[in-house]
Order: C-alpha cells, then sequence, then structure tokens
C-alpha cells in the first residue's frame, strides 16, 4: 500500500511539475513515463512475489524499448507507443493479480482492497489504450480535437484515483489492516 | 480521416476494454459470491453434523449413567445393606463385638451414603423433577461429605429458566468443571455462584494451580476443555474460563437468552 501511495505522489508531482513547464513539457512526460510504467511495475512485483524473473526481465526489456524510442525520435516527441506498450504490460501483471486474489482469497472479495487498486489500474491504463496509440497523430494533426480527446485521459484518471483513495479506505478496516501484515497474496 | 471517424477510432475501443474489464470484475464478484454461499452452506452442514454427534454423545453417556446409577442402586446398594444388616445381627449376636465394629459400621454407613449420593448425580432424574439449582446442591452436599475440600455455594435462590437439554447440559458441564477441579487442580477451596433470576450465570472457582489457559488449549491437554466449550456453544451457552498459573481459574457459563 505504501507503494501505491508513492505512486499516487510521483502522479501529484509530476502533474504539477508538467504544469510549471506547460510550454515544453513533452520531455518530462516522457521521463515520467518510464518512472510510471516501471513503479506500477514494481507494485506488481512486491505483491504477486512470484514470477520475478519475468517482472525483472520485462522491466529491463520494457526500459530499453523506451529508451530506443526516445533516442530514435528525440525526447521532444512523446514516447507513445511505449506507453502503450507499458498498459499494455500492466494490463496483463494486474490481470493476474486479479484473478489470484480471487482465487486465494476466501472473504467477501469486494472488501478486499487489492481488488480495488486492481480495478482502477486495468480501466486506467486499458482505457487509455487505444487515446495513447493515436495522441501522436491526432496532437500532430488535429491539436483542438486532440485536447478534447484527452479528456478521456482526464475522466479514467479520476476514476483511477477514486478507486485507488476507497482502497485505501477498505486497507484501514481492521480485518484488512491484520490482512495486510502479511504476504498479500498466497501461493 | 474525419474527425468524427477518429473519435469512434477511440471511444470505440474505449468502451470495449472497459465493458470487457467490466465483464471480467462481475465475473469476479458473482464467483465469489457463490463461492461465499457455498462455504456457509459448508460450514452450516458440519455445525448440524457436529450437533447432532453431540447430541448422539450425549445421549449415550446418559444411558451409560442412568445405567451405572441404576446399578448403583439395585446391585450394590442392595449389597450393601445386606452387609450392613448382616453386621447388625452380628453385633446382636455378639454384643461383646459391638464397640469393634462399630467403626465397620459407620464406614459402612458412610459407604452406603455415598453410593446413593453417587447414583442420584448420575440419574438426571432428580434434575427434571426438581432443577439444575436442586441438583447442584445435591452435588455440593456429596462433595461435602468426602470433607476433602471446602465447598461454597452461593445462589439467588432462583431456578433458572432453561430447557430440559440445557439444564442437564449445564449440570453435566459443572460436574466436568468440578471433577478437573478436583483431579488437576490440586484445589483446596471451591466456589460455586449461581444466579437463574435475570439470566442464568454459573461460575466455579478454585484456588488452585491454574493454568496458561493459551498453551492448554493448544495442547492435548486442553482436549476436555475444548470439548466442554464445544458443548456448551451447541446448548447455546456463552463459556468463559479465565485462569492464571499459580491463582487458580475460574470458569463461567452464562445464558442471556431468557
Amino acid at each position: 500500500m505504501r507503494l501505491v501511495l508513492l505512486n499516487m505522489f510521483l502522479s501529484c508531482c509530476a502533474e504539477t511539475i508538467g504544469y510549471v513547464f506547460r510550454n515544453n513539457n513533452t520531455w518530462f512526460y516522457n521521463i515520467y513515463i518510464i518512472i510510471n510504467i516501471l513503479s506500477w511495475i514494481g507494485v506488481f512485483y512486491v505483491l504477486e512475489q512470484r514470477h520475478a524473473k519475468v517482472v525483472i526481465a520485462t522491466a529491463i526489456v520494457y526500459a530499453m524499448l523506451w529508451a530506443g524510442y526516445v533516442i530514435k525520435d528525440g525526447i521532444n516527441v512523446l514516447a507513445n507507443l511505449p506507453m502503450v506498450y507499458g498498459s499494455a504490460i500492466i494490463l496483463v501483471f494486474y490481470f493476474m493479480l486479479l484473478l489470484s486474489i480471487f482465487r486465494w482469497y476466501n472473504g467477501n472479495i469486494k472488501q478486499h482492497p487489492l481488488l480495488w487498486i486492481c480495478i482502477a489500474t486495468l480501466l486506467y491504463y486499458g482505457c487509455s489504450m487505444p487515446m495513447f496509440i493515436l495522441l501522436n497523430y491526432v496532437i500532430r494533426e488535429r491539436f483542438e480535437l486532440g485536447i478534447h480527446i484527452y479528456k478521456i485521459n482526464l475522466f479514467f484518471s479520476i476514476i483511477h484515483s477514486f478507486l485507488l483513495a476507497y482502497s485505501f479506505y477498505l486497507a484501514r478496516k481492521p480485518h484488512n489492516i491484520q490482512f495486510l501484515k502479511q504476504p498479500y497474496v498466497r501461493h | 480521416m474525419s474527425d468524427i471517424d477518429l473519435i469512434l477510432a477511440i471511444i470505440i475501443p474505449t468502451l470495449i476494454i472497459l465493458l470487457l474489464i467490466a465483464g471480467v470484475v462481475i465475473v469476479i464478484f458473482i464467483a465469489n459470491r457463490q463461492r461465499i454461499q457455498q462455504e456457509v452452506k459448508m460450514a452450516q452442514i458440519e455445525v448440524g453434523y457436529e450437533k447432532e454427534l453431540r447430541a448422539v454423545e450425549s445421549e449415550v453417556q446418559e444411558q451409560v449413567m442412568q445405567n451405572i446409577s441404576r446399578e448403583l442402586h439395585d446391585n450394590i446398594g442392595q449389597l450393601l445393606t445386606f452387609i450392613h444388616l448382616q453386621l447388625e445381627r452380628h453385633k446382636m449376636d455378639a454384643p461383646q463385638q459391638a464397640a469393634e465394629l462399630k467403626s465397620i459400621d459407620d464406614t459402612l454407613s458412610t459407604t452406603i451414603q455415598q453410593v446413593k449420593l453417587l447414583g442420584r448425580s448420575l440419574n438426571n432424574d432428580m434434575l427434571e423433577h426438581h432443577g439444575l439449582l436442586k441438583g447442584i446442591e445435591q452435588e455440593v452436599e456429596r462433595l461435602k461429605q468426602l470433607k476433602q475440600y471446602a465447598i461454597v455455594f452461593e445462589h439467588d435462590e432462583t431456578e433458572p429458566a432453561l430447557n430440559k437439554d440445557q439444564r442437564l447440559m449445564a449440570f453435566r458441564i459443572f460436574q466436568e468443571i468440578i471433577n478437573n477441579a478436583l483431579k488437576h487442580s490440586r484445589a483446596k477451596e471451591i466456589k460455586i455462584d449461581m444466579r437463574g433470576n435475570a439470566a442464568f450465570r454459573l461460575s466455579v472457582t478454585d484456588n488452585g494451580k491454574g493454568f496458561n489457559l493459551e498453551k492448554m488449549m493448544g495442547s492435548a491437554g486442553g482436549m476436555g476443555l475444548r470439548n466442554i466449550i464445544k458443548r456448551a456453544n451447541l446448548a447455546g451457552f456463552q463459556s468463559n474460563i479465565d485462569a492464571v498459573e499459580g491463582k487458580g481459574c475460574t470458569f463461567t457459563l452464562e445464558h442471556k437468552g431468557i
């Protein structure tokens, strides 16, 4: 839960810094993309505690992919494809986590904070994927429309934050406090 | 590509992904609910089975106790009375030996009395006809006659409103607790307190060596205690054990649903 909180804090910082450099912040968002995706992979690694080699290898390959893309197109072009690949990786990992929770948790799953973290992450990264694919094209060809389309991302970002807040609310409940002290997912 | 095409190219896949995620989550919720229902059902079946098992166990135990009680009354009791009569006749036939025979006669009388009380304590007829309060009073009387322990019985002179099975279960649990206290705790004083006015509450406190409850419940030696608690729960009682090593133990049995 602390890692999730750290991720949320990083998001806030990124949005604030992005706003400060609002005239030219693409380079900053390109850096934030790799931090953001790797940190969510990190959260998954801590929660799942399984397939460690696969997770680390995925993170390394992803970092190389991102670096290659940034080197090829330059830091001032939004790295939308690494965003898409990152979202796809997160979708696969958090779907696995969702199934693990369902498999091993014996209580009422709706009261499990990790379930809501999974749903929040799946919704945000899953539903933003189509927009990420076309984002560069839209910004380049139809900038005004791109700004409107970007609101989809804002909408899912708000839902993401609400669901994460709800998961923190659930984590405060006594039975979850006890539960979260143990390994998150049993194997 | 027109604006509409572009918007649709983004919104339609987004909606499809959204629906897919929602579908997975709904399926997980439904499956989880069904699993919980199944688990509750299994737990209910298990509790029902255990209840039935305990009921049969109690029934068999009661039957054995009734048989022993009948044997004590009809057979051993009669034999002891016959010995007593023979002794009386012998005393009349040989008055010079009367003094020597007196101690034997006294021991025999005590034995007859003890056997009689033990027979009553094993028999539940008395409980059915006179109630739990009288039953415990008689049990206390029997224990007092052993002259090995100081036993105090306090009560509010009210017969608790328990049904026949609960009365019997409370009495048997009481006997087992007393038996445990006498057998294992090396207690010299036992205090029994029973209230039946507003709600039923029976507590047995001894000044014996006590024990570590957590350790005891986890060990094989705690099986008796675990059984007592289980039986108490199945009869609808709340039970509590307050034990401290070196400071004795208090067992409490309560029934608030009156």
